[in-house]
């Protein structure tokens, strides 16, 4: 088991995306939002556990549920609330919105919407590392993409795993198997006994956990990363859990049957019974964390309410950073 | 020296000059050197920075966008051009959207070998310009000549927009001209030229169709009487819109020729531009010229009649020197 | 009969391969599609075959020599056969560097129609040939070249076509505008205001008036004003009466000036500058001497004190020693008063029953006859005589 520092500040993650994605949903439907609100309810230890695991000069390509990673790994609220709320201020200027932030300097890649399609950037972030010589070996900056049981059957995908594999890149693939891809049920998107077996086609090593067990997520997460980092390859992580909303603020999820419902509880209400009943952290503790959590998720709230919209006036509409093609010229 | 030669120095060069260079794509390593050999010796010379890839045009250009974001400047082969509408999502809506969506410019170099040669068939032969242009944030261009493809290369790698080469596959070998690169000159990558001058009408290409404009350019000039201005476009994406808008001021006619289909494309823009923007210069309506409407065919009979050439570009003028 | 061993298409893009080695020598039967000489391109090591059952009779090409694609590398043939002329071997389908054989015309068929998949029944664009009749089409080059140049529509009856059926060209314009110098610029800037007046129905009343007493009177004044002085002062007051004239034409549309402005033509150099004086029917005679002086010198130094909008304008041609004359209008104004020189005329005095010697001028007002007519132009001109015969009332 991971040490109880570790456990808490994955459970503060955990708590503080469920607190964010849930205001955010508010926030949409107070009609405060443009375009959709996506929710990772249900899937934040997994997403959080790798979070964490990352460190300055590592990589991690989130997806669309992976709030508690990205905080994980050092996202702020108030990124995602001048996000959400199309600010100025924030990352993406309101030229892009909700989960597609990030900042490829910081190593928190911008996803496209193409399901697969930042897994090979990933990997081309961990080539240059090489290239240039700064991997240190044995102890190798990782990249980390997220994914889903419906993208993990994308062309895209399934070539940038197999170039992590022949390249024997420090690339762990995150893959939640949430039992849908928005409403299809995993028999209509692959065939294959479970989605870790493809390990063994890739020539990559495999993980598997329950992802709603925080501990398992940590310490499952935890090996592919040590292992990537040891130089081992590329790691296909899988954990099978529930998405507990809609695929998005849009979806009731009423799709989704009763007996699959009974089949996986909630990560956060697990994790916080059993770090109570390890004696981890008492209630009074768990409650602190929650208002810390309210805390900053409202302060961010606030603060990318009273900062500017984008103007179509003052837009600089260039696609390209090179304005003039007519004077680009090698030295 | 060789169109391909020239390809082949100027990539040399770069990764000798660039240690932020190196080129990633199916079969280029040695002691094969690539599908046209491109790239011949340069995995020797330049070891572990020209790199065989999987046929996975997707995650190849993925990689190189990563790459590209971490500070370095990939180049990417692609077999053929026509392989690459395999990795169009990762060219247009993640290398073409990058820069607008974060304010990083995201440099790489898609080299496309591009045209038709008999026998090639439908997928082997075709132009991408007209998708890859259509889509904001990436830059197109189209080398025609020895020095072109020397110093638009070395350009496309110093551009830090993502840019797509493309290489025409007749002139790698066909195409030989006297060049010297320390002291040839040559003009910014978004430069459109002229490579004949004219006053009576005017032809504008690129790629491998601008040899077909001057050798009818000089057939209108032997045998009709007919002085025609060839503008070659270079990048065609964007547009060097002086350029076309002062050579049709000059000669108030204009043809475009294309290799590429018939629908939109550059062609459609450049028709376009003179209706927009330089109707008053018109003495006549602007003339496209482009492949038929329908994929390339294998059959050398057949593929001959597909695309324009130097006998359409002739006839197209003698008649719009009538009007 | 003999058949050509051609060097084939070597791939997409190789032109051309050098001879390693014949694998069969000169005089040895050969089947259809037996390997005969090895080739190396930049790309690999090919095997060319043999393209008929024979005996290889001739080898062209030795190791080292480089041959592009579709020439010729030996032959095979029947070595008991006459030598007969070489028949040129079904082009390769695969060959690209061989020549292209002649095709037919083609008319129009690589335009692209917009139309997928059908190059038959495109709708047939306008002809891009010159028509009958067509002459006074104008390309929008030529059109463009027109306007800039200056010229009317009714100039190019003028201008040779040497166009498709006689059109007029751009290059026809040049010719035609290559004649003399370009005017200076003032010039043209009067040619197109003249021209632009000249549009409107204009029509001209004349009267005379005697300046006995204007003359005298003028010496009474500060800086002994003008004819044109009075002139000026009498068409303001004119004006200021009631006159129509005092209006301004907006197409349908007639508007009132709040002030009577009035404009004076001042000879410069290449052209006439018409500075305007602002509510001439407010300044007393001195005041608008000084002003008058005040816009000439500043025109004659080029300089244009107030080119603004007015009602109406003064000519003195009279300065000229004319006596008569109609000036036009400028561009907006409603009437110009012309004045000539000052002309000795007899004149019965009942009163000491002699002729004596007085002094008149010629008043003409050319009016635009839209705003009003001859009636309303024949009282204001009788009002600006009144005023200058009795110059006191000024």
């Amino acid at each position: 088991m991971s040490d109880n520092a570790e456990r808490i500040r994955l459970f503060k993650v955990m708590v503080l995306a469920r607190t964010c994605d849930d205001r955010m949903a508010k926030l949409k439907a107070q009609n405060e939002v443009a375009g959709s609100v996506f929710v990772g309810r249900g899937q934040e230890a997994l997403s959080g556990a790798a979070g964490i695991q990352l460190r300055p000069g590592d990589v991690f390509a989130p997806l669309i549920r992976d709030q508690a990673g990205r905080f994980g790994y050092g996202e702020t609220p108030l990124d995602v609330a001048r996000t959400v709320l199309g600010r100025r201020t924030g990352p993406m200027r309101g030229r892009d919105g909700n989960v597609h932030r990030g900042d490829w300097g910081a190593g928190l890649l911008p996803m496209i919407s193409h399901l697969g399609a930042m897994a090979a950037p990933v990997i081309g972030v961990l080539l240059s590392r090489r290239l240039t010589g700064k991997q240190k070996p044995g102890d190798l900056s990782v990249g980390i993409a997220s994914i889903g049981d419906g993208g993990m059957n994308t062309g895209a995908l399934h070539e940038a795993m197999n170039i992590a594999a022949v390249e024997r890149l420090p690339f762990i693939l995150l893959v939640a198997d949430n039992q849908f891809a928005y409403s299809t049920t995993s028999d209509r998107t692959y065939a294959c006994k479970h989605l870790v077996d493809r390990a063994i086609g890739y020539g990559v090593a495999g993980h598997r956990c329950d992802g709603t067990d925080a501990d398992a997520c940590l310490a499952t997460v935890g090996a592919a990363v040590a292992a990537a980092r040891a130089g081992k390859g590329p790691q296909l992580v899988v954990a099978d859990l529930l998405r507990l909303a809609g695929h998005g603020t849009h979806d009731d999820a009423s799709y989704v049957p009763e007996d699959v419902k009974s089949r996986f509880g909630d990560c956060l209400q697990m994790f916080e019974r059993s770090l109570i009943q390890q004696g981890v952290l008492d209630a009074a503790a768990v409650a602190a964390i929650r208002d810390e959590a309210r805390r900053q998720i409202e302060a961010a709230v606030e603060q990318a309410r009273a900062e500017p919209q984008p103007e179509a006036a003052t837009e600089d509409w260039s696609a390209r950073c090179e304005r003039d093609l007519v004077h680009v010229r090698s030295a | 020296m060789k169109y391909l030669e020239a390809i082949r120095l100027a990539l040399a060069e770069l990764l000798a000059d660039d240690q932020r260079v190196f080129i990633y794509g199916q079969d280029i390593a040695g002691p094969f050197g690539g599908a046209f050999k491109a790239t011949k010796g340069l995995s020797e010379r330049f070891p572990g920075r020209v790199l065989n890839s999987p046929i996975s045009e997707d995650a190849m250009t993925g990689l190189a966008i990563g790459a590209a974001m971490d500070g370095m400047r990939p180049i990417v082969e692609y077999q053929f051009a026509d392989f690459a509408s395999v990795a169009f999502n990762q060219l247009v809506n993640h290398a073409g959207s990058i820069f607008y969506r974060t304010g990083r410019p995201c440099p790489i170099v898609a080299r496309l070998p591009v045209g038709g040669t008999p026998g090639g068939g439908p997928f082997h032969c075709q132009m991408p310009e007209t998708w890859l242009s259509n889509h904001p944030g990436l830059v197109v261009v189209a080398p025609a000549t020895v020095a072109d493809a020397y110093f638009m290369l070395k350009d496309a790698v110093a551009c830090r927009d993502p840019v797509a080469f493309l290489e025409h596959k007749y002139l790698y070998y066909h195409l030989e001209a006297e060049f010297d690169p320390r002291v040839a000159e040559h003009p910014g990558l978004g430069r459109a030229v002229v490579r004949r001058q004219g006053d009576d009408l005017t032809i504008v290409a690129y790629s491998g169709m601008v040899h077909h404009a001057t050798a009818a350019a000089a057939v209108l000039e032997s045998d009709h009487n007919i002085s025609a201005e060839v503008v070659d476009l270079r990048c065609v994406r964007p547009l060097d819109e002086e350029t076309i808008l002062a050579s049709l001021a000059r000669t108030g006619r204009i043809i475009i020729a294309s290799e590429g289909f018939p629908f939109g494309g550059p062609t459609a823009e450049v028709a376009a531009l003179v209706a927009e923007k330089g109707f008053a210069y018109l003495d006549a309506p602007p003339v496209r010229l482009a492949a038929r409407d329908t994929p390339i065919p294998f059959h050398p009979e057949l593929f001959a009649e597909h695309h324009p050439d130097d006998q359409a570009i002739v006839q197209a003028a003698l008649e719009l020197a009538k009007y | 009969m003999r058949v050509a061993i051609r060097m084939p298409q070597l791939g997409e893009a190789a032109a051309e391969a050098t001879v390693v080695s014949w694998l069969v020598q000169p005089g040895q039967a050969v089947k259809a599609e037996q390997e005969l000489v090895e080739v190396q391109t930049e790309k690999s090591l090919l095997t060319v075959a043999a393209p008929a059952d024979g005996v290889l009779v001739e080898i062209s090409a030795k190791p080292g020599d480089v041959l592009k694609v579709g020439e010729v590398l030996g032959h095979v043939g029947d070595p008991a056969a006459q030598a007969a002329p070489a028949t040129p071997a079904l082009a390769n389908v695969h060959d690209v560097g061989a020549p292209p054989k002649p095709r037919a015309p083609r008319p129009n068929q690589l335009r692209p129609s917009g139309r997928s998949g059908d190059d038959g029944g495109r709708i047939a664009p306008p002809s891009l040939m010159a028509g009958s009749g067509e002459r006074s089409f104008l390309s929008p080059r030529v059109r463009a070249k027109v306007a800039e140049s200056g010229l009317k529509t009714s100039d190019l009856s003028f201008i040779t076509g040497t166009g498709a059926g006689g059109r007029i060209t751009a290059a026809d314009i040049d010719r035609y505008l290559a004649h003399g110098e370009p005017m200076p610029p003032i010039r043209q800037a009067v040619a197109a205001a003249m021209t632009r007046s000249w549009t409107r129905p204009l029509a001209t009343v004349a009267t005379s008036v005697q300046v006995d007493s204007v003359l005298a009177h003028r010496r009474t004044v500060a800086g002994r004003p003008s004819l044109t002085v009075y002139a000026l002062r009498a068409l303001a007051l004119g004006l200021k009466a009631g006159s129509p004239f005092a209006k301004r034409l907006y197409g349908n549309r007639m508007h009132t000036p709040g002030t009577i402005d009035l404009a004076v033509a001042v000879e410069v150099g290449d052209g006439v500058l018409t500075p305007v004086i602002r509510k001439v029917d407010e300044l007393g005679l001195p005041e608008l001497t000084t002003a008058v002086e005040d816009v000439i010198e500043k025109a004659r130094a080029g300089k244009m004190a107030d080119a603004g909008e007015a009602v109406a304008s003064v000519s003195n041609y009279g300065v000229f020693g004319l006596t008569w004359a109609t000036p036009i209008p400028l561009p907006g104004h409603s009437v110009i008063l012309g004045l000539s020189a000052p002309q000795n005329q007899p004149e019965w005095n009942p009163a000491t029953k002699t002729w004596d010697r007085v002094r008149r001028i010629e008043l003409t007002l050319t009016f635009d006859h839209r705003i009003a007519d001859g009636g309303d132009a024949a009282r204001l001109i009788n009002r600006i005589a009144e005023f200058i015969s009795k110059p006191e009332r000024l």
